[in-house]
This record gives structure tokens, C-alpha cells and sequence, in this order.
């Protein structure tokens, strides 16, 4: 049983996760100095959508979302949309590998093959997913602090030094505010993935609901915190066009001489981040082997699960330019399709289920 | 090529050979069905023509989309 | 074997970890890296060729544990890379160079003269896109031929990198030529802003000498030094003008910069030098009916300690000083005004002022910021004075 305050870790930190790095370019090219409203407007829908998750949750309590599949739908229809299931978290996992791997490569392993790091990841993350959800939950809540001080602390010491809030002029935005409203470039992802977090649900103590909608707020409010310092701290011009925004900040941090090149930290930070995310979603997909099939080993499915989820890390995109092009077309729509749509049915089909038992229930009462 | 197989295959075999050992043939398929698909996945890395994933996603995305018309 | 089963198991797993040892592929040992201090970049537009140059330092030149250096010993060497594109330039340096380039360190970049008019566009471009470099340092223009400056040592310090980097510190500090935001990312969000920046300029006199032995050998610390008295004048990341030294004061005190600067005016009319440091800069716009009109309010605190030829004794002989520096300063901040405005030059920056209070469109923001009216008003006070109260006479 993992604790409120883990579980709001948890998905703080899931959602934080590659967020920092992925779409933080693409963002600011969009929205200019604005684009730190757009994780909190973002976060506002992907609230209300977790909702949703909440409520279904609760109609089924002690039930995670492959059992519930199981349970509103047929055995055969349920387990054929978990798979489906199962499918999205492992993608997303290679694709969180995969993002990895470009950082690294990118800035200070450049020779090293993709693959390394992706089997690196899989198996420490597969051997986390082996001692169940509270190591899990454990090792995030301690980790944490160790994560949260040296990352603010680094980039409010370059603030000390780069600042400066002429990079947020001019306040009224070009095309009006109408045009940030309109914008859901951070919806599908991050917010629609929390959906991975609903497979952990039943094993938190007390009040789920409550520390979900705390740890989504959490993450849009630091996603935004952590814009504006990008903005302030490189400017619209330059960080529209970088790659790895957070990465180019904390490297130009430079306190007397002394204090230079510290962006080693912010690599350990973000390569910690992703690692927590990895882990959840590989605890996600496992356990939907698990409850779909009931198998009696543990460990020759999470081996089949590295081979499979090293593969896709390394087949999920192709380079930059197709993962940007992908993203702005087809992501929000797919994400919602998991995120959204098919738990909005799961939740029809339960009330209607509920409707349906409760009048036939009422009828047999009655004595017809 | 033969540096892969001669990692999987193995790998693989092992696995199988353990599990059927204990007559867990339900774990076996189980098994057999994740790490198939790797498997071919694999192949296509290794060959340098890997399946981009999103690629697939897209064209299922649009070919639904055609269907619905819109 | 049954029964050491968990230690054997345990002898499989590391060694088939050991192919995660990743260091195997990135790993860097500090005797197989060139530091680089110093970069010089060189393009030659007619031939379409890219000179770089990476002064390298050399590890023996400093004291190790195997004992200390010759004398004869140089603390750097100097690499040319050339190429028709920057990358390709990279690449072409290890035709010469044995060791791999570490630039993480470099302390300034110097580019040509005829680099800067040519257009830095594909320098930044280049530099941005290189995942270890810095954009955080000083980005400085060569007078001189570029190839002297980079073969040349220089007196005192023994790697010219430092001398550039200790003196751009002093001059800040201590004269106003030059300013706090010379780097080389300060140079990219001006450009892309489209307004214009000043990056200091380096020439030399004398000869400069690429030994060691002459240049800490020889008294005179002309020859073979570089200096700093002029200021390239950059628009649209290509270089359209310099500034002298004492322009470069009053570009740098109206961008508000703090430091001190020795200035000899006349007052009462006799010259004395005054010594000031600029204390606050403040600008204001305000909205009249036909143009709008930039009000510049400057605070100066001023020393007596350099005013060798006069210093007041009494409160009314203070106020005439100080309002004597007041109208000196503020003449020749407006005389700079006007300089810049007829050569078409908005370093003021007038344009972006007006831009963000609205009074101007991206698109008349040349013509806005010709038509605005630009008043100076000085505020000077006395604060410090010398070692003495009263010169000799």
C-alpha cells in the first residue's frame, strides 16, 4: 500500500518527467513569451479529465483499470482493449527511452549506442517493478528532495546572474489572448498519460482521488514555474530555437569564475525523472500481463518486456523532425483516444450497467 | 546479424526450456507472445529498415479518419 | 553447481553488464584532450574559406608532480583548422591536432575584422548547435591581422587568454570601454531583437612575437600586447561601423552599466579631470501630441581623488563643480546622440524603448525612433574626495 503523499509524488514526477526536455522548444516557438500559461491552462483540462479517471476509479474500488476492463466489458472484449493497453504504456515507455537517449547523445555521451542506455534503463527499472508498487513509491519519496533542491537551486543561481524580465515583453500577447486558450500543444502529452498512474490507484491508502488531482496541479504548476525561468533566463530568441532549453540555461551558469558548467546536475536530475517514468509505465504494462493472464512467473515476463520495449525505444521515431511532426498532428488525438475517450465508455457502460442491474434488481423485488 | 541471433536465441531458448521444465505452459506462451513481436522488431533494427512506430500510428489514424469521413 | 546457484547467477549478471560500462564509448581521459583558451575565426568571403584557430594549452607548461617547466616551455600553442564551413573546418582540425578538441572551456572568441563585416550569422548557428559548447563568452573583434594576434604571446600573463579575460574584467571595472554584456549569447538576443550591439575591439603594436623567451624577455610591454581602444558596431550580425574609446564610455554609461571612468573636462575653464561612476540610469518615455520625447535621467557620483588641478573647499564651490559636470557630461552625451543618429544608428536603442511603450511598430520603428525627441539630464554629485583636501599651489 503506497501512501497519499507517494502516490502525489508519483505522478508529479511521472509528469514532470521528459516534459523538461521534450516540449519545451516547440512551446516557445508557438506561444513566445507566453508559453508559461500554457501548462497551467493545459493541466486546468487535464484536471478535469482525471476527473473522469476518479470517477470510474471509484465505481470500481480495489480494481485497477485492466480488472475494470475486464469487469464492465466481456473477458474477451476487456482483455482485448488492455492489450491495447498494453501496447500504449510499452510505446510510451520506448519513446520516453528513446528521448533519453537523444538527450544523451546530444549533449555528453555522444558515442555511446542508443540501445545501451535503453537496456540500462529496462532492467533496473524491470528489477524496481519486481519488488512491487510500494519500492516503487518508496524510492520516488526519497529521491525527491535530491531531485527538487540541486534542479531550483542550479537555475536560481543562473537567475541570480541572466535575468532579465524585458524577455517578457510585450504583456499583450500578438494574436490576443484567445490564441493561448486555443493552444493545447502540452494536452495529450503529458497530461493525458496520467491514465498509466490509474494502475496504481487501488493500492494507495486513503483518498486517491484527492492526491491525483494535488500531483497534476503540482506538475502544470512547476511545468510553468520552470518555463517562465527559461524565458527569463535565455530569452524568446534563443530558446525557441535550442534543443535542450533547461540544458543551455544551466551550462551558461557562471558565479565568479568558480561556479561553471554545472549542468552535469541538471543531467542527473532529468536522467533520474525519466527513470521514475519508466518505471511506472513498465509497472503498468507488467501488471496488465499480470491481471490479464495470471501467470505464474514473474521475471521471464518482465525479460520479454525489456526486449520488447528496448525494440520499440529504438523503432518508436525516427529522428527529431518526425517525432516534432507527429506530435503536432496526430499526439493529442491519439493520447485522448486512451486517455479520454475509452474511459469516458468504460464509465458510460458502468453507469448504464449500474442502471440496468438496479431496475432488474428493483423488478425482481417486485416480485415480476 | 549472427551477433544477434546468437544473443536471442539462446536467451530465448533458455527461458522456454526453464519454464517448460516446470510445465508452466501458459507462462511459456505469454512469454513467446511479447518477445515474438520484439523479436521482429528487432530484426528490422538490426537490419538498418527498423518499423517506425508512429509511422504505422499515422496511417492507421488516417485511414480511420477516411472511414469516418472527416 | 546446484548449490552455488545464487553465486554463480550472480557471476552471469555482472558479466553481462559489464557491456553496460557506456564509459567504454564516451570516456575521456585528461591527457588525450586540448583544452582550448582561446578561439579565433577567420573567413575569407571571396575564396569562401573558414580559418579557425584554437590556441590549445599546453599541460606541461604549468607545474605538475613531475616538477616544474623550462622557461623556454610555451603555455600555448596555436592550431589553424581551415575549411569552406565551419563544421568542415572542425573536422579538418585533426589533420594537425593529436588530441581531442575540449572547447567547454574556452575564455573568449576573436573574429576577424573582415569575419565580422562578412556577417556572423553562420558562427552562431555553428556555436549554438554544438551540444557542448558555451554561448557565455566574451565575443571580441581583432583590428589587427587575426593571424598575429593568435600567434602572439603577451607580457605578464602567460596565456593570452587570460591577459583578455583579466583585462576585459579591469576595463569594466575601472573605465567604462567596455561593458558587461559582451558575450556571445548577449550578441545573438540583440541580433535577433534587431537592435544593435558593441563588442570590443583588439589590436596591436609593435611586433608581436610567437616565442616565449622574447616576449617575457623583453622590458618593453608594447611590443607583442594586445589593447583594447576601439568598439565594433554590430547590425544585423554584421559589423557596420567602430566606436572610438571614449564613445564607447558614453554607449556603455547610456546602457547602464556601473563602473568608473576618468574624464577630463573643463570647468571654470581650466581642465580637471574628474573621476565618476554611474550610479542609476533611468528612462523615460513620455507621450506628447506631435513626436514623443525619451527622457534619459543619469546619476554619476563623482571623485575628487584623479582632480589633481582642483578641488573644492567650499559647499559652493562643490555645486559649481558638480553642475559644471553635469552640462560637460550631458554636451557630450548628446554630441554622441547626434553622431549615432547620423550614421543611422539606433544605439541608444530608442527603437525598442518606444516599441515596448507602445508609441511604435515593428514596422516604423526606424522612423519612430529617428522622429523621438532625446533629452539628457545629469545628476551629478560629489561623493568622495582624495587624500587631500587642498592641492598645492
Amino acid at each position: 500500500m503506497i501512501s497519499r503523499w507517494q502516490f502525489t509524488l508519483l505522478i508529479n514526477n511521472f509528469l514532470l518527467g521528459t516534459t523538461l526536455f521534450v516540449s519545451i522548444q516547440a512551446l516557445i516557438q508557438q506561444t513566445q513569451q507566453h508559453a508559461w500559461i500554457i501548462p497551467l491552462w493545459n493541466g486546468c483540462l487535464g484536471l478535469i479529465v482525471s476527473v473522469l479517471w476518479i470517477l470510474l476509479m471509484r465505481a470500481h474500488p480495489g480494481k485497477t483499470l485492466a480488472q475494470i476492463l475486464q469487469e464492465v466489458w466481456s473477458r474477451p472484449v476487456g482483455t482485448a482493449i488492455a492489450l491495447l493497453y498494453f501496447f500504449h504504456f510499452s510505446s510510451i515507455a520506448g519513446w520516453v527511452l528513446h528521448n533519453m537517449s537523444d538527450f544523451m547523445n546530444g549533449t555528453i555521451m555522444r558515442d555511446t549506442p542508443k540501445s545501451v542506455f535503453h537496456i540500462m534503463f529496462l532492467i533496473v527499472a524491470c528489477y524496481t517493478v519486481a519488488q512491487g508498487a510500494e519500492g516503487m513509491a518508496r524510492l520516488n519519496q526519497l529521491v525527491t528532495p535530491f531531485l527538487f533542491l540541486p534542479f531550483w537551486f542550479v537555475l536560481l543561481l543562473a537567475a541570480t546572474i541572466n535575468w532579465n524580465w524585458e524577455r517578457f515583453l510585450p504583456v499583450y500577447p500578438n494574436e490576443g489572448w484567445s490564441s493561448l486558450f486555443g493552444n493545447f500543444a502540452m494536452l495529450g502529452y503529458p497530461f493525458m498519460e496520467t491514465i498509466a498512474l490509474t494502475m496504481l490507484y487501488p493500492y494507495v491508502k486513503r483518498s486517491p482521488g484527492r492526491a491525483m488531482v494535488w500531483g497534476i496541479g503540482m506538475a502544470a504548476v512547476s511545468i510553468s514555474a520552470i518555463l517562465f525561468m527559461i524565458i527569463g533566463l535565455t530569452g524568446v530568441e534563443r530558446a525557441s530555437r535550442l534543443t535542450f532549453p533547461v540544458y543551455t540555461v544551466v551550462q551558461e551558469v557562471d558565479i565568479g569564475e568558480t561556479i561553471v558548467n554545472v549542468q552535469s546536475i541538471i543531467s542527473v536530475v532529468l536522467l533520474i525523472l525519466i527513470f521514475i517514468k519508466l518505471q511506472v509505465l513498465i509497472y503498468g504494462a507488467h501488471n496488465i500481463l499480470q491481471q490479464m493472464f495470471r501467470p505464474k512467473t514473474q521475471w521471464p515476463h518482465l525479460l520479454a518486456l525489456t526486449i520488447l520495449v528496448s525494440a520499440l525505444a529504438v523503432s518508436i521515431y525516427e529522428n527529431g523532425v518526425q517525432n516534432g511532426e507527429f506530435i503536432k498532428q496526430y499526439l493529442n488525438l491519439y493520447f485522448s483516444f486512451y486517455g479520454f475517450f475509452l474511459p469516458s465508455l468504460l464509465l458510460l457502460s458502468t453507469w448504464l450497467k449500474n442502471a440496468y442491474r438496479r431496475r432488474n434488481h428493483g423488478n425482481q423485488r417486485r416480485g415480476r | 546479424m549472427l551477433a544477434f541471433h546468437a544473443w536471442f536465441v539462446p536467451l530465448i531458448g533458455y527461458v522456454v526450456f526453464r519454464l517448460l521444465r516446470r510445465r508452466l505452459y501458459r507462462d511459456v506462451i505469454l512469454f513467446l507472445c511479447v518477445s515474438v513481436p520484439g523479436y521482429g522488431l528487432w530484426l528490422g533494427i538490426v537490419n538498418h529498415r527498423p518499423i517506425i512506430i508512429t509511422e504505422v500510428i499515422a496511417r492507421i489514424m488516417d485511414a480511420i479518419m477516411k472511414v469516418f469521413g472527416s | 553447481m546446484a548449490r552455488h546457484r545464487k553465486t554463480w547467477s550472480l557471476v552471469a549478471v555482472t558479466v553481462c553488464l559489464s557491456i553496460v560500462l557506456t564509459s567504454c564509448w564516451d570516456k575521456l581521459e585528461m591527457d588525450e584532450l586540448a583544452l582550448v583558451s582561446l578561439i579565433g575565426i577567420d573567413i575569407d568571403p571571396e575564396r569562401e574559406i573558414t580559418t579557425v584557430y584554437y590556441q590549445v594549452i599546453n599541460p606541461l607548461s604549468s607545474a605538475t608532480t613531475q616538477g616544474t617547466p623550462g622557461p623556454d616551455e610555451a603555455p600555448v600553442f596555436t592550431y589553424q583548422a581551415i575549411g569552406k564551413s565551419f563544421g568542415e573546418a572542425r573536422m579538418n582540425i585533426y589533420k594537425s591536432l593529436s588530441r581531442q578538441l575540449f572547447v567547454a572551456h574556452h575564455q573568449a572568441i576573436i573574429v576577424s575584422k573582415r569575419a565580422a563585416k562578412a556577417g556572423l550569422r553562420d558562427l552562431v548557428n555553428f556555436v549554438e548547435m554544438l551540444p557542448n559548447s558555451r554561448t557565455s563568452t566574451p565575443l571580441l573583434v581583432a583590428d589587427a591581422p587575426l593571424v598575429q594576434v593568435m600567434y602572439s604571446f603577451t607580457p605578464l600573463e602567460r596565456l593570452p587568454s587570460d591577459a583578455v579575460d583579466a583585462r576585459l574584467d579591469l576595463l569594466r571595472k575601472n573605465t567604462l570601454f567596455v561593458g558587461k554584456q559582451i558575450e556571445l549569447k548577449h550578441f545573438i538576443e540583440r541580433m535577433e531583437r534587431k537592435t544593435m550591439t558593441v563588442h570590443p575591439m583588439i589590436s596591436q603594436t609593435g611586433t608581436a612575437s610567437g616565442n616565449i623567451s622574447d616576449t617575457s624577455s623583453n622590458i618593453d610591454a608594447r611590443q607583442t600586447n594586445i589593447f583594447f581602444n576601439q568598439g565594433a558596431v554590430f547590425r544585423d550580425y554584421r559589423m557596420v561601423g567602430s566606436l572610438t574609446a571614449q564613445q564607447m564610455v558614453w554607449y556603455y554609461l547610456l546602457e547602464g552599466e556601473k563602473g568608473r571612468h576618468t574624464f577630463r573636462m573643463p570647468i571654470g575653464g581650466k581642465p580637471v579631470t574628474i573621476l565618476f561612476k554611474s550610479v542609476r540610469i533611468k528612462k523615460k518615455v513620455e507621450r506628447s501630441p506631435e513626436k514623443p520625447v525619451v527622457k534619459i535621467f543619469l546619476d554619476l557620483e563623482l571623485n575628487s581623488v584623479f582632480s589633481e588641478e582642483h578641488v573644492p573647499q567650499t559647499l559652493v564651490q562643490a555645486r559649481r563643480f558638480e553642475d559644471a559636470v553635469d552640462r560637460g557630461i550631458r554636451n557630450e552625451l548628446h554630441s554622441f546622440y547626434e553622431m549615432t543618429k547620423k550614421r543611422n544608428w539606433d544605439l541608444l536603442r530608442i527603437g525598442d524603448l518606444l516599441l515596448k511603450h507602445g508609441l511604435a511598430t515593428p514596422e516604423n520603428i526606424d522612423t519612430a525612433a529617428k522622429e523621438a525627441k532625446v533629452e539628457f539630464y545629469v545628476h551629478a554629485k560629489l561623493g568622495q574626495t582624495g587624500g587631500m583636501k587642498q592641492i598645492y599651489q
